[in-house]
């Protein structure tokens, strides 16, 4: 559980800084495409700085973002925080800042569940309905 | 476990995660199309780009790097044309990129060019048909020295392990542009690569081969789109594994006299 929000909200910063990063270097690449009238598959955006950045950022943002879901999603199974809300979570990642926002949301909803002893499943889900 | 597979939420929901499976699937398709089309885009830029000075990119016994994989050179020197060799089997146009050179009909005239510190390149100087053409004639070389155009590319490997296997050739003629062999028939320092000539500056008199051309050639994929097309892909496979979480976790509350409340997660991504 602890661990699970611990990759949960490390996954969130690494996704939300490459996200950032990433929506820079599209934006230089822009830029660059404009400002020499070259094309902007020619534009090498922030790999004009960072060694080779035109190739990793991209791929690196795509892998985290692929492991962001899936421990957002492995958190929800844990804790069976609102589905509708988890949807958001995993979308949040793709929208620039708001994995920052959605892990304070996440880290407020889970922290209580964890200073409690209870079994956090049963309590999350509320009381056990009948059959 | 197969009744609760069966109750209609979780079949309604499975339907609903295939069919976002099969959107990402189709997605994952796209995203390895876009692979192969941006290589292609790539090597066509790779061929257009304004040549440079051969000596500036490759030297003699210098290993080839993966910058000088077609790239447009110039070159100045003088051909010889007394060590000029027919290569068998190559066709009249290849494809950039690394990938080895398909067999054709047809013959490449192959001239070592000498450059001024005494080394020497390969050069494919164009193609004939059979080895009886005029245009094979090394009286057709521009004499002194020579300024000309060619796209750099790889050697190729010796087709023979074994010395002296190959030698049922005629002498003049060899199977590849292999410069491991081409070192021992031509007394000159080698560079690592061949070059498919472009544009003589000054062609000499009579027939000439036809020119060998490089094409943009598919080459590999896009590393970007392939690993955004690998991602759907998990992305598909990530829905159904939900869809199956939920099931058991339902089945598994159900034998316990509870049930884990509603809802779908709607597939993740």
């Amino acid at each position: 559980m602890k661990p699970a929000l611990t990759r949960y909200r490390v996954l969130a910063y690494l996704t939300g800084v490459l996200l950032l990063l990433l929506t820079l270097h599209v934006s230089v690449r822009y830029g660059q495409s404009r400002a020499d009238g070259a094309a902007f598959a020619d534009a090498r955006g922030l790999g004009t700085w960072l060694p080779g950045g035109e190739a990793w950022i991209p791929i690196v943002h795509g892998y985290l973002y692929m492991a962001y879901v899936a421990v957002s999603v492995e958190l929800w199974f844990r804790t069976r925080l609102s589905p509708v809300r988890t949807v958001g979570v995993v979308l949040a990642g793709t929208v620039p800042f708001m994995s920052f926002v959605a892990e304070r949301w996440v880290t407020s909803r889970v922290r209580p569940l964890l200073a409690d002893g209870a079994p956090v499943r049963a309590r999350a889900q509320g009381a056990p309905a009948a059959r | 476990m197969l009744r609760t597979v069966l109750r209609p939420r979780w079949a309604v929901l499975l339907l609903v995660v295939f069919l976002a499976a099969a959107g990402m699937a189709r997605l994952g398709h796209w995203q390895l199309d876009r692979a192969r089309e941006h290589s292609t885009e790539a090597q066509q830029r790779a061929l257009g780009r304004a040549p440079a000075p051969l000596e500036s990119v490759l030297r003699a016994r210098e290993s080839f790097t993966g910058a000088a994989v077609d790239r447009p050179v110039t070159a100045v020197g003088r051909w010889d044309g007394s060590h000029q060799l027919l290569v068998a089997a190559h066709p009249r146009e290849v494809l950039s990129g690394t990938g080895p050179v398909p067999r054709g009909t047809g013959w490449w005239v192959l001239t070592p060019f000498v450059l001024p510190d005494g080394s020497a390149v390969p050069v494919v100087r164009g193609w004939v048909a059979s080895p009886e053409d005029p245009a094979t004639a090394v009286t057709a070389l521009a004499a002194g020295q020579v300024r000309l155009q060619g796209v750099l590319r790889p050697a190729e490997p010796a087709t023979t392990q074994v010395p002296g296997a190959g030698a049922d050739l005629p002498s003049g003629r060899v199977d590849a542009v292999a410069v491991t062999e081409l070192v021992q028939r031509w007394p000159y320092r080698l560079l690592t690569g061949y070059l498919v000539l472009v544009a003589p500056s000054s062609a000499g008199p009579g027939a000439q081969p036809e020119p060998v051309r490089v094409r943009a050639g598919s080459g590999g994929l896009a590393w970007q789109n392939l690993s955004y097309a690998v991602q759907w892909f998990v992305f598909a496979a990530f829905g159904l594994f939900v869809w199956w979480r939920l099931v058991r976790d339902d089945h598994r509350s159900g034998r316990d006299g509870t049930r884990a409340p509603a809802g779908g997660p709607g597939p993740a991504g």
